[in-house]
């Protein structure tokens, strides 16, 4: 897209779409992909975000206790569901449907209880994670609708900016082990680089899962064309529930009421789950002849499964017949494992570490080209002699979205810990607060020269973030000493990595303070391989 | 704008835009109709379900490589013939198929 009209290569064009589209919804999408991310560790930052959970430990006894609670709070429901501990986090959810109740989610009543007392735990109204994982594509004050639209077309621009960024970047393997620290613009292109070749696979398999995520709402006609217009049939079809058939053999006794055989049937059950572990089971009818009990393992190590195979018994113990393995085509293959790679659904720890910090190398690849747009563009502003309007725009939107977004997470935590239990509509306090930190953090940037609003917003997220674990430690969360010695992974793992991105923080404010100083004691030759670097310390100089 | 975007000749800015859109609603009408061709030449090979999440699946990415094609041809109306054509082109296809199929 040359201004002149001349005719120009693939290479240039590709450069053209690849800087528009990714500028345009870079902020949306750098939000997307943060709280994306935060989203494979959502039941660690829940747990965390509930005090009482964090003091929970499970043992053998867990999901007799958690049946025994549960006969004590709805000895009358017309099913149980009990989800036990995991790795991910350390509490008991029980929850039940009474007679009657209404289908669906509000027909469902639920506690948390202590694994190793089946006490039900009196957890503060919150949120926690689901707010980031509703808001990385639903966003927040808009109909569901509408967000996910807005997420669809984000991801859309996302996927053009990643293929025609393969196309721009002409070097791609050789550049990938390249990288010229301390060069302005060139280490900025560097980083960019690297982060999105890196992490190549992940932001392109993320992407195009993610569209497909929503592709029904962007793009429903494929689906029009296969149903004839009837587009709820494929949903119905997909809805269909396995019920196994009630069937005895024989020689086995008449069922009796009130019977349930918990500690046999879980036994065979992590037996024929290999070992991974159970992650949850319903009881239906509990109490009566014709009750069944149905497990889930932990997560399917197959990427293909959708949902996880069940193992289904009799209450007194007897196995039923489980869901025939459905013969599936490649697409419909093809597309259980794009969502599932999306999902994590199948990521155990370790996988789940590499994808939490894949999410963070694309995050970041956003942030970095977004910063790349300002810092390309200082040699232009030195020879026009003034700061454009547009470049001052995206200097403040840069600082107010990445940084500002950054801070309102770290504050988030701090509110949850702070506000008190009781507080009606607590959790939509919670909410309001992050937003209005973040609003500030918008405005604050046009009250500020470019360079101290980044240091300031990334020194108070450096800050909030390295001191959540004595926030936790004082206000009734498990203290970081104990849960490291007491191996409460979730919390410790919460707490470290918190820890963690504050010193990098701290890193990147250092970098930053140390900036403008270094830049006036560079030689002249190198000066000129890198204008923007004089011209921004230069501006610096005026400015404060 | 920039000082130097404002000096920008007014004929590029409408190359722009008619690139724009050109590649966004127009190149979804083209997805449009390549997905709905692709799905009726999957329907009877494979179920409902797979004829409509492959086609769907593949929509996407015709719709990126289309988005790609009009920001690389050489003129604005070159780009608009691209999209254009394979619109009518698929278009016609469909028609001919769920006719012959009928």
């Amino acid at each position: 897209m040359r201004p002149d009209g001349k005719a120009e290569g693939l290479r240039q064009s590709m450069s053209w779409l690849h800087t528009y589209t990714g500028l345009l919804l870079g902020w949306a999408l750098f939000a997307m992909f943060l709280t994306g991310t935060l989203s494979y560790v959502r039941d660690e930052i829940t747990a965390w975000m509930k005090p009482p959970v964090q003091h929970s430990f499970a043992d053998a006894q867990t999901a007799e206790r958690a049946v025994a609670a549960l006969r004590k709070l709805a000895p009358d429901a017309e099913q149980w569901t009990v989800d036990l501990p995991t790795v991910r986090q350390p509490a008991v959810q029980a929850s039940w449907r009474a007679k009657g109740a209404a289908q669906g989610r509000r027909g469902r009543e639920s506690v948390m209880l202590d694994a190793g007392t089946g006490e039900v735990l009196k957890v503060p109204e919150t949120r926690g994670a689901d707010f980031f994982y509703r808001f990385h594509f639903e966003f927040y004050g808009m109909s569901v609708y509408t967000g996910r639209i807005i997420a669809g077309i984000a991801a859309f621009f996302m996927l053009v900016a990643i293929i025609s960024g393969v196309i721009t970047h002409k070097k791609i393997f050789t550049e990938f082990f390249t990288f010229r620290p301390r060069k302005g613009q060139r280490s900025w292109l560097d980083a960019h680089n690297a982060l999105a070749v890196l992490g190549l696979p992940f932001h392109f398999v993320l992407t195009f899962t993610g569209l497909l995520l929503l592709m029904f709402m962007l793009l429903p006609w494929g689906l029009d064309a296969a149903y004839d217009g009837q587009r709820m049939q494929f949903y119905q079809e997909r809805r269909v529930q396995f019920e196994p058939a009630l069937e005895r053999p024989a020689d086995a006794a008449p069922p009796v009421a009130g019977v349930l055989a918990l500690d046999h049937i879980l036994r065979d059950a992590d037996q024929q789950f290999g070992g991974r572990g159970i992650d949850s089971f319903v009881i239906k009818h509990p109490g009566q002849a014709d009750s069944t009990v149905a497990l889930r393992p932990v997560a399917s190590d197959r990427i293909t499964d959708y949902p996880v195979r069940q193992l289904f018994y009799t209450a007194d113990g007897l196995p039923l017949p489980a869901p025939p393995d459905t013969a599936t085509a490649w697409s419909t293959d093809v597309y259980r494992a794009m969502v599932n790679v999306h999902i994590g659904r199948f990521a155990g720890p370790a996988l789940r570490w590499v994808f939490f910090l894949s999410g963070i190398a694309g995050t970041l690849m956003v942030a970095t080209g977004l910063v790349l747009w300002v810092v390309k563009r200082l040699p232009e502003r030195r020879k026009a002699g003034a700061t454009p309007f547009s470049h001052r725009v995206v200097e403040v939107l840069n600082v107010g979205a990445i940084g500002g977004l950054t801070v309102a997470i770290g504050s988030y935590f701090w509110i949850n810990h702070l506000l008190p239990a009781t507080l009606k509509d607590r959790a939509l306090w919670e909410i309001r607060g992050f937003f209005c930190v973040w609003l500030l953090c918008a405005l604050h940037p046009l009250l500020r020269t470019h360079r101290r609003a980044w240091i300031e917003q990334l020194s108070l997220a450096a800050v909030l973030l390295f001191l959540l674990p004595a926030l936790n430690a004082v206000a009734g969360g498990l203290p970081l000493w104990r849960s490291l010695t007491q191996g409460q992974w979730s919390i410790a793992g919460f707490e470290l990595s918190a820890m963690a991105v504050a010193v990098l923080l701290a890193f990147a404010v250092r970098k930053l303070r140390a900036g403008a100083g270094a830049q006036r004691q560079a030689t002249p030759k190198t000066a000129a391989a890198m204008p923007n670097h004089g011209v921004e310390s230069r501006e610096m100089g005026v400015q404060q | 704008m920039s000082a130097k975007a404002s000096r920008l000749p007014l004929a590029y800015r409408c190359a722009v835009l008619s690139r724009v859109l050109a590649a966004g609603p127009a190149g979804y009408l083209f997805a449009y109709t390549a997905t709905t061709l692709t799905a009726h030449v999957l329907l009877p090979a494979v179920t409902r379900a797979d004829a409509a999440l492959a086609a769907t699946m593949a929509g996407f990415l015709v719709y990126a490589v289309a988005v790609m094609v009009v920001f690389a041809s050489a003129s604005a109306r070159r780009a608009w013939g691209w999209v254009l054509g394979g619109t009518l082109l698929c278009y016609v296809l469909d028609r001919l198929l769920t006719g012959a199929l009928a």
